[in-house]
């Protein structure tokens, strides 16, 4: 019964061509990604060549003034990719995963971006993200729309339904024909991801690929539970295109126009604004108005005495220092706001698959806003760090030659992430047992003639 | 042409019976509302935000005290991007481009937060404009609407009854194609009325003078987009021995055109044509500004040539008898090299993204989708050249700023003196506020001739194709 199944199945030219051209897709968005990764590799050596070269000039050129080395010299801070962000590549061309600060005021320098066409940044990557979450359902869809209106259309409903013990076995055992090869495709193209991205077998892995399954299935599922309606395959195309429609386009671009227009993020340009303010204004007043703040912040240097004259280095670090302690409020408002975005999206996503499914691969996949955001935490800490070392360094106006330069190579951040096992896998489980059981139900009332 | 129209007649009451045509429409209708008043929201507490900040900024400009000219230029001001009324139809690439950007001396700073920074990774699904729903789910809604129209009579043997009554074939491809057609319109009408209200009381905003041309030349548009997929969907439809033929076929079209393609051609152009990354590109600004463009002229050597230059001229010794502050000319002169230099370099970067976006231009010569995607954003304003117009305005408006800021340090203040000089409000006062037009509608259609061309080809090609269909086609056929 399978063999004839099988045969029936894959001697249509429909299913061998979209096949195909799944694979081909798969394999381009693996190729994507890897040139993704290539592109990181490239952009992480350049920063660490060019650290050093900056470094070693600026030391050789500016030899007496601490000061003023500092002013220039700039330290990088980079969010190591891992390779399995080439599958999932989600934010990471917006944000950037090299930062590269002074220890001046640092809310000026955060928020810097990679260079970017916005053309291709609005139609996003074609990565394997993308394959499985937008192409992977429309080759379920062209599967199994007809499983039960063809043979009926083609009258050999009642043939079959003569010839085997139960039409129901019947039914699950063509689906699961179609979803063996479904299967088989994806499980074809993790293999060949694996091995040309060498990505490490580790439980993130595991948990992408179960995730790909789940969602794989839960298409089959909803179509299986449209077949079980028993219309006909016009009817089933359209409802299940329309379907597709709704999770993959509408739903998902409405709620991001809600949670936009919900959480408006005026603080993005207030922090900004404040940050330049919080330093500029500072030339205009006395320097005791800055150092008193300064020294509030940072009892510790009081006890370094403010030179005389017009300008000093003390002087002019603590005006950029209150660039960053009076954006402060605004900075973390924005933060705070980007946070509530983030949480009412994924809130909302546990109701929609595809969004889940998506949110779920760029949390794996690090590419996340999440993730950015714990980069930017880790880019502060960084940047204090370097910034009370020198501070004294400064002050002091401690001899250059002294510092051991060459330690200062680009730092790197990788977070782990947390699979939350039962958060990813549960919404998804629940649908699919919800339609499969509902589908059983339909098709007790399965009519033969 | 009594034929023609009981024809129509009859398709829009058939139609009108489907359930699921119909209750796509009214969701079409719902979305479009939906997408057209969130588009309003966002409009208006942007430009809200944006208006308040840069008048903010302007009395902060202006109210800086008195200073030395060049911490005038190192305060420096923000310019942010104003957001046009008809992004309320067309977001664009609004999400993608920077909004603020920060003005000072020696600086090209580049543009600041792309509202997509501020979002979950969730915006890469995109966003629900009035756009959107008409170039991607309108499609589907005629597709849905029409692919049954001629498998259909077949099916039914209808169409060999029509035949022979001596009715044609073109009347009957002509009859559906006017019945959706109108069906189409008459879901949309309110929208469009809408626009053009919107059109003709809007010109209170004054960066956007041409709003009403726009308006119409969208609605030309959109118009031609659905005629080319109505005929299209009519076209295969008659071509197609079955229903389910007519729309598998269609809606695999549907899936290439408009989601498979446009992706695809993106990720290719930016394979083919790589961008540097923004280090290496502001690396390379700064090793030719220190060495000089042709690496052998460093700042001191430009420095030392620019005295001579100024010293023979006024047959002086020294900088300090010259009749102005040096200073202030030989910051002026590096000014100026360093935007040359910023020149070259920015327009190598700017060929990457012509290069990019024309892969785009070329592929929509064979998608009337991209044509139209592209075409739309342009007369909304919110497509890349309208962008780069911007971006170019606001770094001639910083090169004024800067440069007024030199000339008054160089003609006002002694060479050596530096705390002691300061300017006063007159000096603010002559740098004007920035304000900005976008360029007319021509003028960035001239960036969008191949679109023009795709969809106009389009609607010939399709009207040639039925033409041909109707007389090749047999009475006996089906």
């Amino acid at each position: 019964m399978y063999l004839l199944i099988i045969k029936q199945f894959i001697r249509s030219k429909a299913v061998i061509l979209t096949t195909i051209l799944i694979l081909v897709l798969g394999l381009i968005s693996i190729f994507i990604g890897n040139q993704f990764l290539v592109k990181q590799e490239k952009a992480i050596a350049e920063v660490t060549r060019h650290q050093q070269e900056h470094i070693e000039r600026n030391v050789s050129w500016i030899d007496s003034d601490m000061g003023l080395l500092l002013y220039y010299l700039r330290f990088a801070l980079i969010n190591t990719p891992d390779n399995l962000t080439a599958l999932s590549i989600g934010q990471r061309d917006v944000n950037s995963g090299i930062q590269s600060v002074t220890i001046r005021t640092l809310e000026g320098q955060k928020y810097d971006t990679d260079l970017n066409n916005p053309t291709n940044l609005q139609s996003g990557n074609l990565d394997f993200g993308f394959v499985i979450i937008y192409l992977f359902p429309l080759l379920v869809i062209a599967f199994t729309y007809d499983l039960l209106s063809e043979e009926k259309e083609k009258g050999t409903w009642r043939l079959v339904a003569i010839q085997s013990q139960s039409v129901r076995g019947y039914l699950i055992k063509k689906l699961s024909v179609r979803a063996a090869l479904l299967y088989l495709a994806l499980f074809v193209l993790f293999a060949i991801a694996i091995l040309k991205l060498s990505l490490p077998i580790n439980e993130v892995l595991m948990a992408f690929m179960a995730l790909s399954i789940l969602y794989l299935t839960f298409w089959l599922a909803l179509s299986f539970w449209i077949v079980s309606l028993q219309r006909n395959s016009s009817f089933n195309l359209l409802t299940l295109l329309s379907l597709w429609v709704a999770l993959a386009i509408l739903l998902p671009a409405s709620v991001n126009n809600f949670v936009a227009n919900q959480y408006p993020v005026p603080e993005a340009l207030s922090t900004m604004v404040k940050q330049r303010d919080g330093y500029h204004e500072k030339w205009d007043m006395e320097q005791e108005v800055t150092m008193n703040k300064f020294f509030a912040h940072y009892p510790e240097y009081q006890k370094y005495p403010l030179p005389e004259g017009n300008f000093s280095w003390l002087w002019y670090y603590a005006m950029q220092q209150m660039g960053d302690d009076e954006s402060r409020q605004q900075s973390e408002a924005m933060r705070k706001k980007i946070m509530q975005r983030e949480r009412a999206s994924s809130a909302v996503a546990l109701f929609v698959p595809t969004m889940h499914t998506q949110l779920i691969f760029h949390d794996l996949a690090r590419s996340s806003l999440d993730d950015h955001l714990k980069f930017l935490d880790q880019t502060s800490a960084f940047h204090e760090k370097m910034r009370l070392y020198f501070y004294p360094k400064i002050f002091e106006n401690a001899s250059i030659s002294d510092v051991d330069w060459k330690q200062f190579k680009p730092e790197y951040f990788a977070d782990k992430p947390d699979i939350n096992w039962a958060r990813s896998m549960f919404p998804l489980l629940l649908f699919i047992i919800g339609f499969a059981l509902w589908s059983i139900i339909n098709l007790k009332k399965l009519k033969v003639t | 042409m009594r034929d023609l129209f009981s024809i129509a007649r009859k398709e829009i009451i058939i139609a009108l019976r489907e359930r699921l045509v119909v209750s796509l429409g009214i969701i079409i209708l719902l979305l479009l509302g939906v997408a057209l008043y969130a588009g309003y929201l966002s409009y208006s507490q942007q430009s809200r935000i944006i208006a308040e900040k840069q008048q903010e900024k302007r009395q902060e400009w202006l109210g800086q005290g008195d200073k030395h000219p060049h911490i005038a230029a190192h305060y420096g001001t923000f310019v942010f991007k104003p957001k046009t009324i008809l992004s309320v139809f067309d977001f664009g690439l609004d999400t993608y481009t920077g909004t603020s950007i920060y003005l000072e001396a020696h600086h090209q700073h580049e543009f600041m937060f792309r509202p997509a920074q501020d979002h979950s990774s969730m915006i890469r699904f995109g966003e629900l404009s009035a756009a959107l729903v008409l170039h991607v789910l309108l499609p589907l809604l005629i597709i849905f609407l029409a692919f049954s129209s001629f498998t259909k009579e077949k099916e039914t043997g209808t169409l060999k009854l029509l035949l022979s009554q001596g009715v044609s074939y073109a009347t009957i491809t002509w009859g559906k194609v006017l019945a959706y057609g109108v069906a189409l319109v008459v879901i949309l009408a309110p929208y469009i009325a809408g626009m053009f209200i919107l059109a003709t009381f809007s010109v209170s905003s004054s960066f956007i003078p041409d709003v009403a041309l726009r308006t119409i030349l969208l609605v030309v548009v959109y118009m031609l987009y659905i005629f080319i997929f109505l005929s299209l969907a009519v076209w295969v439809s008659l071509r197609s021995a079955t229903g389910r033929n007519a729309l598998l076929t269609l809606l695999a079209c549907w899936i290439f055109l408009v989601i498979l393609m446009p992706k695809t051609v993106a990720n290719l152009s930016e394979s083919f044509h790589t961008l540097p990354s923004m280090r290496a590109f502001k690396e390379a600004i700064q090793n030719d500004i220190r060495d000089g463009v042709d690496g052998q002229t460093p700042r001191s050597v430009r420095r030392g040539k620019l005295e001579k230059e100024y010293l023979q001229k006024y047959q002086v010794d020294s900088v300090h008898q010259l009749p102005f502050n040096f200073e202030g000319v030989s910051m002026q002169a590096g000014e100026e090299y360093g935007n040359m230099v910023y020149d070259i370099h920015w327009k190598k970067l700017r060929d990457i993204f012509h290069r990019q976006n024309r892969m785009g231009s070329i592929a929509s010569i064979f998608n009337p989708y991209l044509a139209v995607q592209h075409l739309s954003m342009a007369l909304s304003a919110t497509d890349m050249h309208t962008a780069i117009d911007f971006e170019d305005k606001v770094e001639t408006y910083r090169r004024e700023l800067v440069r007024k800021m030199n000339n008054d340090m160089a003609q006002n203040s002694r060479y050596g003196e530096f705390y002691e000089y300061k300017a006063s409000i007159d000096l603010w006062n002559e740098v004007e506020d920035f304000s900005y037009v976008v360029p007319s509608a021509f003028e960035i259609l001239q960036y969008y001739k191949l679109e023009m061309i795709s969809i106009v080809g389009w609607s010939i090609l399709i009207i040639l194709l039925l033409n041909y269909s109707n007389r090749k086609s047999k009475p006996i056929h089906g």
